[in-house]
């Protein structure tokens, strides 16, 4: 992932240097910055790289200018980053097909994780398999290894699975499984979802009752926990 | 009834309650003036039928009691007793050059009227009538002939045309009370508009139109006060924004660099630390000023608030809660099918405020309970720490006093982020309610209560 291209354009010098220097200390290799809309358009006119942060506010061509024509040619993704805040700004952004936003002030932590996770989303690594304390998930295959036995996984159980691998170490909270296994109306989906999260355990954990790797929030949702 | 309503209403009875008065006041007045001038009379009044007492006839002779002079002298009245024919038969300081004798015809006309210009009144005698006149001019006598039955039509008449006035009276006065209370209506609208920040909009017309036009513009000069001071803050807020961006990210990064001395990485940390404090700040800064100032948006969409609840709590959990504090959870059974209608980043924040609230004032850890509970019209939050709790004065400062007022001492001065007037802000603009309180032994709670979305 660190060997991914990024065109970072903020108006402010300072933050621009500031921002390079956290992707080359998190291992990035590849990035480029402008100081404009105009000299951001110039640069993609060379190379499309693989992701794209964009200020909103600049003087001249502004964020949302510059992002209606990256969106002419290409599908590049996008994280905006705004020092606005406002609701509007944030929809505006997303509607004109940015995939997040970043509110200033941000630590560093935020925009390496947003990146990432826009990085995993848009560039899906092929052979991905999740090592977990008693069996390893291949993601492609939608697969469960346990020892000598193999086990697949449901459709529901993969996007499931997916979404707490997708925030691994953190916790998810039941409504959102239940959206991810069942879209927008998800309520009396629970118990459905237990009965998910029981199957998973079955077939990823060495002892289903005492689960290791998906471990229950109480009262909140649900964690993935890696191998070590 | 509304206060202006309840004004007039006190206006209007008090109104009745003055014309009572006026006239309970003229009953009595009358009834002084009458007594005083009976105390006044100038002839004390005689008692005519005492006086004829006096006069009787013994052994053929007619004649008086003594007493009966010193009566009529008192008064410089004189009298006489006439027989069936008219004759004289007894006198008392009878004039010598008044006649002994009196026709039918005379005797009727002086008994209404007067005998040669003194006024008179008489009394039937066994032995005839008597008759006692008073001095020239001491005395009115006027006389009154009416048709029962005109009279008893005057007096109903007087009396239907009093209850008419009054009746009218009040009418006219309720009616003024009334106009001048829809006159006034809109402009008191206005001024309560007003008071809450709210644009004022009052229709120019009638003759209270110059007063509108005042409050008209008095509402856009605040509104436009309120417009350029929250702007100003928001443009503020921004400016900030990239500068505090860099110094959290170089922090950041000297805090994580393992090469540099670790006291200067600690530096750095505190450095993050209060720069996460500022944008917190900031944050809550230019929001609070947008609700104060009715400038936020609210966009309302269907929330569950045991979601919202879970939500919040798992962000402070993976934000890397420390070990000193706990945060547990508890929700009612069926609690997922419950909705509230609200702004859920707004929401969000409140919840998050309350919980950051009882952390930052507990700095040697506490449990924190959230639940969620349900009433017939209300979802209840309710946040309850085993912390420090709040002094109670200020636990009653802030259910009591205004947002703006809770952040500030005796002197004005700010004394508490603005952390807690958001949350009173946000919970007003979702018409709650909120209640903080301490519990035994010792810890806050805070209940939240927000209206539950009725699901069709």
């Amino acid at each position: 992932m660190n060997d991914r291209a990024i065109l970072v354009v903020d108006d402010e010098l300072d933050l621009l240097t500031m921002i390079r220097s956290i992707f080359e200390r998190a291992g990035f290799t590849q990035i480029m910055t402008a100081e404009s809309g105009e000299a951001a358009l110039s640069l993609l006119s060379q190379k499309i790289p693989d992701m794209v942060v964009l200020d909103v506010m600049m003087p001249g061509m502004d964020g949302f200018a510059l992002l209606k024509e990256i969106r002419q040619v290409s599908q590049v993704p996008v994280l905006m980053l705004t020092a606005k805040g406002e609701a509007e700004d944030r929809c505006t952004g997303l509607e004109l097909g940015a995939d997040d936003y970043l509110v200033k002030p941000f630590l560093p932590k935020e925009l390496l994780l947003r990146v990432g996770a826009i990085l995993k989303r848009a560039y899906p690594e092929s052979g991905r398999v999740v090592e977990l304390a008693a069996a390893c998930v291949d993601l492609d295959k939608a697969e469960v290894r346990r020892g000598a036995e193999t086990f697949s996984l449901t459709a529901k159980e993969y996007a499931i699975f997916l979404k707490l691998w997708e925030n691994a170490g953190k916790v998810v909270t039941i409504g959102t499984l239940c959206q991810t296994a069942c879209g927008e109306i998800w309520q009396g989906y629970e118990t459905t979802l237990m009965t998910h999260i029981r199957h998973l355990r079955e077939k990823i954990e060495a002892n289903p009752s005492a689960p290791v790797s998906l471990v229950t929030a109480k009262g909140l949702g649900y964690k993935l926990v890696g191998k070590g | 009834m509304n206060p202006v309503q309840r004004f007039f209403r006190k206006y209007f009875l008090s109104t009745i309650g003055i014309l009572l008065l006026f006239m309970i006041l003229n009953v009595v007045l009358i009834v002084a003036i009458c007594l005083a001038a009976n105390h006044n009379m100038a002839t004390p009044e005689l008692s005519i039928r005492q006086l004829a007492g006096m006069v009787t006839e013994t052994d053929g002779t007619i004649g008086a009691e003594p007493e009966i002079r010193d009566r009529l002298n008192e008064v410089d009245a004189w009298a006489m007793l006439l027989n069936e024919e008219g004759a004289v038969i007894w006198s008392e300081g009878m004039p010598e050059d008044l006649p002994c004798k009196y026709t039918a015809a005379q005797i009727a006309k002086f008994s209404r009227w007067y005998l040669e210009d003194y006024p008179v009144t008489i009394w039937e005698h066994p032995l005839g009538l008597f008759v006692v006149c008073y001095p020239p001019g001491s005395m009115q006598k006027y006389s009154f002939t009416m048709e029962t039955e005109f009279l008893q039509t005057y007096i109903a008449g007087v009396g239907i045309e009093f209850v008419a006035n009054v009746l009218l009276m009040l009418f006219l006065f309720w009616n003024n009370s009334r106009r001048i209370a829809r006159a006034v209506q809109p402009i008191l609208a206005g001024i309560g508009d007003m008071a809450h920040g709210r644009p004022v909009s009052l229709v120019e017309r009638g003759e209270l139109a110059e007063v509108n036009a005042e409050l008209n513009r008095a509402g856009r000069q605040l509104q436009k006060k309120d417009t350029a001071r929250s702007q100003w803050i928001s443009g503020i807020s921004h400016d900030i924004r990239t500068p505090l961006s860099i110094m959290l990210g170089y922090a950041s990064e000297i805090e994580d660099n393992s090469v540099l001395p670790t006291e200067v990485q600690k530096q750095a940390g505190m450095i993050r630390r209060q720069g996460e404090k500022l944008r917190q700040l900031v944050i809550d800064l230019n929001l609070a000023s947008k609700l104060e100032y009715s400038m936020q948006p609210m966009k309302k969409t269907l929330i569950s608030p045991v979601e919202l609840s879970r939500q919040v709590i798992s962000d402070f959990v993976n934000d890397g809660l420390e070990d000193r504090y706990s945060i547990e959870f508890h929700w009612p059974s069926h609690g997922e099918d419950l909705f509230i209608e609200g702004d859920y980043a707004l929401l969000v924040r409140m919840l998050h405020n309350i919980i950051g609230n009882s952390m930052e004032h507990n700095p040697n850890g506490c449990s924190i309970a959230i639940s969620v509970e349900v009433n017939p019209s209300a979802c209840v939050f309710v946040l309850q720490d085993t912390g420090c709790g709040m002094e109670e004065s200020l636990v009653a400062r802030l259910n009591a006093e205004p947002a703006e007022q809770i952040m500030q001492n005796e002197q004005g001065e700010i004394v508490h982020g603005n952390g807690l007037k958001l949350v009173r802000q946000i919970i007003a603009a979702h018409n709650g309610r909120i209640h903080f309180s301490n519990v035994p032994p010792h810890g806050l709670a805070v209940i939240m209560e927000l209206p539950v979305k009725k699901q069709s």
